[in-house]
């Protein structure tokens, strides 16, 4: 008696997962990581480099010729200049106090050392960690990245760390 | 058996193997369908991501990027779609642009995962997804990257391409449309094979059981023919030993009863020249027993009396002898049976009130009138002795499917036949009264008598009569044949 009555359960026991894993049609997935990201050629690339802020929070390099003779300071100066027109039409904007290039001229000194300390006309301590990577990205923007940089504020000298706009 | 399965053989294996061979067919198609599913879409991502990588990396940027540019690279990767035509969407802050004539610059496929996904880790991406009507789509994420002090880094912009897979999507459906296809037609084939092996299993079991009832009806020469040398060849080998195992043993007892007798046979025969010699004398004797004295007179009558009893015992014998091997013949006529009946009792002294008849005229019989004489006789004397006078005889006709019958019942007025003693009323040398150890007759009348009428084809019973007004019923013998007996 049990075994007429169990043969149609394992045909079907057999044939159920079978069918289910080869569901007609195409099905969505998730996001599948496809190779390397497009690398483009970029004018300018080798210069001194502004980060900005895109609204949904990611650093864009913006290059800024005119300071590319200036090392870290002279990149630093741009930045606190703040995003230019063609920036700011592109949505980009910054988290760091513009102060201007006059202010910026006669605030911001750079000393190298084993790593790169920038001293900053205004306090750090309430800087956003987007506006410590803005820069601490554009200093290192025409040297080495794996320098450490610290930033160091009126108020104190945050702690160093490295540009990661490379990731 | 626990229980009876509710379908014969035959539809049990015709199921079972069509289930095997859906399993096998949908098992075959399924797998070959999934695999052929993913190489295609996989080919077709493949080349859309690469496609989409080799587009972007030809153009160059000026940072940081404006509308105009924007649009012009997403213009000229737009046109350059592979492995179909696709629309490409860039965004570069909050800057939108689309490689599209008309409708909105940003995708409504694109998912906010694959935009935060490929933003946030500049690697390309993809995602297939479906609109609101349920077309599948491709959505690929290619974040721009550039060079930058010995490292990648991203520029902010990202292309996304928007891929319809509607030729997949016929792709797959001719395939699923195949698979069905191939296996309905693959199913009713499968039923051919079925039909083929359920034969080849049930045919041996159909010979064998056709075997079986021919053997049952006494047919003990029959055989299976043997075929192939599985198990259902074994056992009809098992069979036909079986079968001649039986047969011999039969066979064996039929020798032995046929011995059995024809010894019967061969003694009375022998004992039946002897005796009309005796017969003779003891009638010479019987003449002059008045002349000798009482006692020698007496015991001269007993010898007598003795000698003629042995003489119808030997006659009965070989009577019986002459039916157990088959050597006894119709000799039919066409008789009046009320002149027939009437002849019998005429010839035996009984046509006295001790027998009363009820014999219609003209009644018209084809029989053997020896032999039904004899049956009459036996049976009428058979009343006499062991029931009582008056005896009843009826004779009528009755109408049957296969011809007329003549049925004659004789019916005494005695107390009946006992009913332990009815089922052997029939048998040779049965005694109804087993203290009465010896009787008038031989012990064979009513044996012959059934034989005889078995020899017309008919059929002779004994019963006792419903009980009368007078508390008797007495014993009714009743015989049953055609009115036209066949040679």
């Amino acid at each position: 008696m049990s075994l007429p009555l169990r043969r149609p359960a394992v045909a079907a026991a057999l044939l159920a997962p079978l069918l289910a894993a080869t569901a007609c049609g195409i099905k969505p997935t998730g996001v599948v990581e496809s190779g390397a990201a497009a690398r483009v050629a970029v004018a300018r690339a080798g210069g001194s480099m502004a980060y900005f802020v895109t609204p949904d929070g990611h650093l864009v390099p913006a290059p800024q010729p005119e300071y590319t003779q200036g090392g870290p300071r002279g990149s630093v100066i741009g930045l606190l200049r703040g995003p230019g027109s063609a920036e700011r039409d592109a949505g980009l904007g910054t988290r760091v106090p513009v102060t201007g290039e006059e202010a910026a001229e006669g605030g911001v000194a750079v000393a190298v050392t084993d790593r790169l300390e920038v001293r900053l006309p205004f306090p750090v301590a309430g800087l956003d960690p987007l506006g410590r990577r803005q820069l601490v990205c554009t200093a290192l923007s025409t040297v080495d990245p794996l320098y450490e940089v610290a930033l160091r504020g009126t108020d104190t000298t945050l702690p160093p760390a490295r540009c990661d706009a490379g990731h | 058996m626990p229980s009876r399965a509710p379908f014969g053989l035959r539809t049990r294996l015709i199921a079972a193997f069509l289930l095997v061979a859906a399993i096998c067919a949908v098992s075959t198609a399924a797998l070959t369908y999934r695999q052929a599913r993913s190489a295609v879409l996989t080919q077709s991502q493949d080349t859309a991501v690469s496609t989409l990588r080799d587009q972007l990396e030809t153009v160059a940027l000026t940072l940081p990027l404006d509308q105009r540019q924007l649009q012009r690279v997403v213009d000229e990767v737009g046109r350059r779609g592979k492995p179909h035509p696709w629309v490409v969407f860039g965004e570069y802050g909050t800057l939108r642009a689309s490689s599209a004539d008309l409708g909105s610059p940003v995708s409504d496929v694109l998912t906010d995962t694959l935009r935060s996904q490929v933003s946030t880790h500049p690697h390309g991406a993809f995602q297939r997804v479906t609109d609101d009507r349920g077309e599948p789509y491709l959505t690929i994420g290619m974040p721009a990257v550039f060079l930058h002090n010995g490292a990648r880094e991203a520029t902010g912009a990202v292309l996304y391409a928007v891929m319809p897979l509607s030729t997949e999507q016929q792709t797959v459906d001719a395939m699923v449309q195949a698979a069905k296809q191939g296996a309905v037609p693959g199913l009713a084939i499968s039923v051919v094979p079925a039909l083929l092996a359920a034969r080849s299993v049930l045919r041996p079991v159909r010979d064998m059981r056709r075997a079986a009832q021919n053997l049952g009806r006494g047919r003990l020469d029959t055989r299976i023919e043997v075929r192939g040398a599985d198990e259902l060849a074994g056992l009809a080998r098992t069979f036909n030993e079986t079968a001649g195992a039986l047969e011999e043993s039969v066979a064996e007892l039929r020798e032995a009863e046929a011995r059995a007798r024809r010894f019967a046979a061969d003694v009375s025969h022998e004992l039946r020249t002897p005796l009309a010699g005796m017969l003779a004398v003891t009638e010479v004797l019987d003449e002059d027993a008045e002349q000798l004295d009482p006692d020698t007179a007496k015991a001269l009558r007993l010898i007598s009396a003795e000698t003629g009893k042995l003489a119808v015992l030997v006659e009965d014998l070989m009577e019986i002898s002459r039916f157990d091997a088959r050597a006894a013949g119709l000799n039919l006529d066409d008789v009046d049976v009320a002149e027939a009946v009437g002849k019998t009792l005429q010839r035996r002294h009984w046509d006295d009130e001790r027998v009363s008849t009820d014999l219609p005229e003209g009644v018209r019989a084809r029989l053997d009138p020896r032999r039904f004489d004899v049956v009459l006789a036996n049976l009428v004397g058979n009343a006499l002795r062991h029931g009582a006078a008056p005896v009843r005889i009826g004779v009528r006709t009755a109408p049957a499917p296969e011809g007329e019958r003549l049925v004659v019942e004789v019916a005494d007025s005695g107390p009946g036949i006992a009913p332990e003693v009815l089922p052997h009323i029939f048998d040779r040398f049965f005694k109804a009264d087993a203290a009465r150890a010896r009787s008038a007759g031989s012990g064979l009348g009513l044996a012959i008598s059934l034989e005889n009428v078995r020899l017309h084809g008919g059929t002779l019973s004994a019963a006792n009569a419903a009980e009368g007004a007078d508390g008797f019923g007495g014993a009714v013998f009743t015989l049953d044949m055609p009115l036209e007996a066949a040679p």
